[in-house]
């Protein structure tokens, strides 16, 4: 590098469809937790002329009626709390769970990888869906028990990843000097290794996001999501999908919406990683 | 040739560093073992300047990084001032590391990326929570300056700004920081341009005799080897060939691969030292029989050098040569040695 | 249908230079300014003769060979001056023109060997391949021609080799399958850059001694280009150094390491470790470092460093000009051995200029 060069910002160099993507995502996010202030009716509430004008757009009610006349507009941007909240909070979870497991199994290989390889392998190799069968039949459907089930899921995938960037990491140089220097582990791990973990981690959680929020769509397609009345996307379209004939509108209105999320949120997260790994290459 | 024998080691009391029959393997795939490090001994009295030189693969970095237990040999004793490191535990290994310090061979990879030049020399301090920050910011402007750098338009930077060259000061620089005893230098010029190397190996020598520090000199180059070092030792596949003072081992190599390596080197030394008006020794004498590196993971019977040198013979493939004393402080492992009896003339001789 | 020779002919060309360089400038756009590289060299260089090409880090040996050649990035490059190959004007040939010449007249090899063999095809194509492209041959001959020419290289046990891997050999071994693949269609110029760096010493004096023996069997001119002025000793008829993007000296070996005029060739080979020196000798350093390629300072590009300076010396760039001897030329206005160069030391001397060991940054 020449010597008084300065880098320039990761993100001066990202494209402009990256930014249409952040724009889209946080508008989903600001709607999903401002939801409230906006002009909509009750998502539970019940309207009979809905239902009269079932499967059909009306003004009093643009994006159609569900089959129990609820509102659909409505459902689907309070859906959005709910759906964001699990492809979330559950991504978050794994990434707490899977990161510290992982940079622990990567910095100190032996026994310990060992073991935390087993227990995540064997997490991984379950049939997904029989994990998910069990835990709800076992602790219920609530949003939280959602939540652990992918978390079940999603933990060692994100285990998988900080090990594999641990393991890099450490074979650097700076590690090798830092421990000639005497610096404790626990050192090493904060101050050289997490701020290159990290970012890793994180983009990969935010295509993770985006599959949480798939899963639950699957779940409820089994009917093992979180139960209507409380929206979901997920649950939104499993019940537009068993009336398709007769209400379009509800198979196809969250379909959208879920799709116009995940799709930018998966692009960011690739990008995200791309760029770093360019990055890294440099470094 | 053979690194087993101790011979060549001399009064363990006096020692800062004493190496004793280490042995450092690694696994390879299919369940074999890379040989990196087979029986080496040697050992380093307070001040000296220690050279290990030798061509890649012969294990002079791995026997650099088992005295530094990264990672920690697998048998043998490291003693350092007395006291066997193999024998100790996790912290009481990580205190001792403030005495022994250690530069590599590509400074800027070992710099930390991410942080300013000013942390990265700190660092040392931080670590062993030495003195206030103020303190500590002190004495990275005067470390810095003894290496000709100045704090004020560094400090601030980080390493991708600076070349090589100011990154292997800034890396001796954070080495000094804690005051050591000894420093490991692996291969530190290797990566150099001439002038800037010869920067560098006049700082060492300058901090060296301001410190009072003793040096562990690793390197495949053999003038530069020549230039720091007290004390020489050869190594070739993971064993010590010849051990003596630097110009004894240059005016008068013993082993048939220290003349070999002497060889090689000075054609280019010659012309250069001809432009300068010295004179150089002739090396002249047989080839090498053969130039290829044999294998660390299934490495020759007996004496390991024995199918590039041109003096081998039968008992070579079947006895593996011991470390004797040819002279004063000049030890060989050869059973052939060149200008001295064979090692059957000497078993003879001391019957 | 014979297949297709792709292979630029090249007439007899025992009566001219078989290159020449004229005024060559490279200069890279970057996004923080022109980084001048190469910045106006001109040379000859006769057929069958080795030319040493020494400089460190920065002074644009590297690009100045990749320049004559012409692999140089597509974007971003402003290339001028003249590089005339034979009857071939490599400046101005398109990209198919220089493909029919790379490999089949002008070959290069690189510092790393393990790099520049695709690890994952087996050696024998890696060398037949040159020679059924450029020369047409069938396969077996093209066969027969490689394991000859691995043979030629050193290569134990050729036949059987041909289907190992690049990873199978050592580093050494590797650089001698590079150069087998380079010289395969009998290229009448070799570049090589630093192609014994981070190689042994043993194996290096083997590589550099195999490069002269091929050079004088095939009759064809070689560029070493490397950072140590012992490399060229020997084994390289003329030499060029370079400072700073420009040529600074070029002279006959033997004429350049008796009667060195510019200071940079002096303290280049005064900072070098010698065997021949007793240990812990004090080495002669070149004080401070080299100048920023996007920012040349006015005047000569060593001035800053050069223990000769004088005023004149950041006021004007000195010319190329000859000195007492034919084909020596220098760059100086107060060289070494010079009264005006032993007036401008001592005077400096006295004055304690410049410092011995200046800051570095």
């Amino acid at each position: 590098m020449l010597a008084g060069a300065k880098r320039k910002s990761m993100f001066s160099n990202m494209g402009w469809g990256f930014w249409v993507a952040v724009g889209i995502c946080m508008a989903w996010i600001l709607v999903a937790i401002f939801a409230n202030l906006l002009p909509l009716y009750s998502p539970d509430k019940i309207d009979f002329n809905c239902l009269l004008t079932y499967g059909k757009f009306t003004s009093a009610h643009p994006l159609g009626c569900d089959n129990d006349g609820r509102d659909i507009l409505s459902r689907v941007i309070y859906g959005s709390r709910v759906s964001l909240i699990i492809g979330f909070a559950s991504i978050a979870i794994s990434q707490v769970i899977g990161g510290v497991l992982g940079i622990l199994a990567g910095y100190f290989r032996g026994l310990l990888d060992e073991i935390l390889g087993i227990i995540s392998n064997t997490f991984l190799s379950f049939p997904y869906l029989v994990l998910a069968l069990v835990i709800v039949t076992f602790l219920g459907r609530s949003e939280l028990d959602i939540i652990l089930v992918i978390v079940t899921l999603a933990w060692p995938l994100l285990f998988r990843v900080v090990r594999a960037a641990t393991i890099e990491y450490t074979q650097r140089e700076y590690v090798l000097a830092a421990q000639a220097l005497g610096s404790k582990p626990s050192r090493i791990l904060r101050t050289l290794l997490l701020p290159d973990v990290i970012p890793a981690s994180i983009t990969y959680g935010l295509v993770g996001v985006a599959l949480a929020i798939v899963a639950e769509g699957a779940l409820s397609f089994l009917g093992q999501s979180v139960p209507i009345p409380t929206p979901t996307w997920g649950n939104m379209i499993a019940a537009g999908s068993q009336v398709m004939q007769q209400d379009k509108p509800l198979l196809i209105v969250p379909a959208i919406a879920m799709f116009s999320f995940i799709l930018p949120i998966n692009y960011i997260g690739d990008r995200l990683r791309s760029v770093l790994d360019t990055r890294q290459g440099v470094l | 040739m053979a690194g087993s024998g101790t011979a060549q080691l001399r009064d363990p009391s006096e020692a800062i560093i004493r190496v004793e029959n280490v042995v450092v393997e690694f696994p390879a795939p299919g369940g074999k073992k890379v040989h990196a490090v087979s029986d080496v001994s040697f050992d380093v009295y307070p001040g000296e300047t220690l050279g290990i030189v030798g061509e890649s693969g012969c294990g002079k970095s791995t026997t650099g990084r088992a005295i530094l237990h990264l990672p920690k040999p697998t048998s043998g004793k490291v003693f350092f001032e007395g006291v066997d490191l193999t024998s100790l535990d996790a912290e009481q290994l990580r205190s001792v590391r403030t005495k022994l310090q250690v530069i590599f061979q590509d400074p800027i990879s070992s710099l930390y990326p991410r942080r300013t030049i000013a942390d990265l020399i700190i660092e040392p301090l931080a670590i062993w929570n030495v003195g206030t920050q103020a303190d500590r910011l002190e004495r990275a402007r005067l470390m810095l300056g003894e290496v000709n750098m100045d704090y004020d338009s560094v400090s601030w930077r980080r390493p991708y700004e600076f070349s090589i060259g100011q990154c292997q000061r800034i890396s001796i620089a954070r080495a000094l920081m804690l005051n050591p005893k000894v420093i490991v230098c692996d291969e530190p010029v290797s990566a150099l341009d001439v002038s800037v190397q010869a920067q560098i190996l006049n700082l060492l020598e300058d901090m060296k005799r301001r410190y009072g520090l003793t040096l562990l000199f690793i390197s495949h180059d053999l003038a530069v080897v020549k230039n720091v070092s007290d004390r020489v030792v050869v190594m070739f596949l993971g064993k010590l060939c010849e051990v003596a003072d630097a110009e004894t081992l240059y005016a008068q190599p013993s082993h048939p691969y220290t003349r070999a390596l002497l060889m090689a080197s000075v054609i280019s030394s010659r012309a250069m030292s001809r432009a300068g008006g010295q004179a150089t020794p002739d090396f002249s004498g047989e080839e090498e029989a053969a130039t290829e590196m044999p294998s660390s993971i299934s490495p020759p019977s007996g004496c390991r050098y024995r199918t590039r040198c041109p003096r081998a013979q039968a008992i070579c493939a079947v006895q593996e040569p011991v470390m004797r004393e040819l002279k004063r402080d000049h030890y060989v492992a050869c059973h052939f040695p060149l200008g001295a009896p064979s090692s059957a003339e000497a078993a003879d001789a001391s019957n | 249908m014979s297949p297709k020779r792709h292979v630029r002919e090249m007439d007899d060309l025992d009566d001219k230079p078989l290159l020449q360089v004229e005024n060559l400038k490279t200069y890279f756009q970057t996004g923080h300014g022109i980084v001048k590289s190469v910045d106006g060299v001109s040379f000859t260089l006769e057929r069958g003769r080795t030319l040493g090409l020494v400089g460190e880090s920065g002074s644009g040996k590297t690009v100045l060979s990749q320049s004559i050649m012409g692999l140089l990035p597509p974007r971003g490059v402003v290339r001028e001056g003249r590089v005339q190959f034979g009857d071939v004007e490599l400046s101005s040939a398109s990209v198919n023109e220089l493909r029919d010449l790379w490999g089949a007249q002008i070959s290069m090899i690189f510092q790393d060997p393990a790099t520049a063999l695709n690890p994952v095809v087996r050696i024998g194509r890696q060398v037949t391949e040159s020679l059924r492209y450029h020369l047409a041959m069938s396969k077996a001959d093209a066969k027969a021609t490689a394991v000859a020419l691995l043979r030629s290289v050193g290569l134990p046990e050729p036949e059987q080799r041909l289907r190992w891997y690049p990873h199978q050999f050592s580093g050494g071994m590797q650089q001698r399958i590079v150069i087998a693949v380079a010289i395969a269609c009998g290229p009448k110029l070799l570049l090589a850059d630093e192609p014994t760096t981070g190689l042994d010493v043993t194996v290096s004096a083997q590589i550099l001694d195999l490069i002269n023996r091929l050079q004088q069997e095939r009759y064809m001119s070689v560029i070493l280009v490397t950072h140590d002025l012992g490399i060229v000793t020997g084994r390289a008829d003329d030499v060029m150094v370079m400072y700073g993007g420009k040529i600074v000296e070029k002279a006959p070996t033997p004429v350049l390491f008796r009667d060195m005029r510019m200071p940079y060739t002096e303290a280049l080979l005064r900072s070098a470790p010698r065997l021949a020196n007793p240990a812990h000798s004090r080495l002669h350093t070149i004080p401070g470092s080299p100048p920023n390629p996007m920012e040349w300072p006015h005047g000569c590009r060593f001035a800053a460093r050069c223990p000769y300076v004088q005023p004149k010396c950041v006021a004007e760039e000195p010319p190329l000009r000859d000195a007492d001897t034919p084909q020596h030329q220098y760059a100086c206005w107060f060289p070494v051995g010079s009264p005006e160069g032993r007036r401008a030391l001592e005077e400096n001397q006295a004055k304690g200029v410049p410092a011995a060991t200046g800051s570095v940054v």
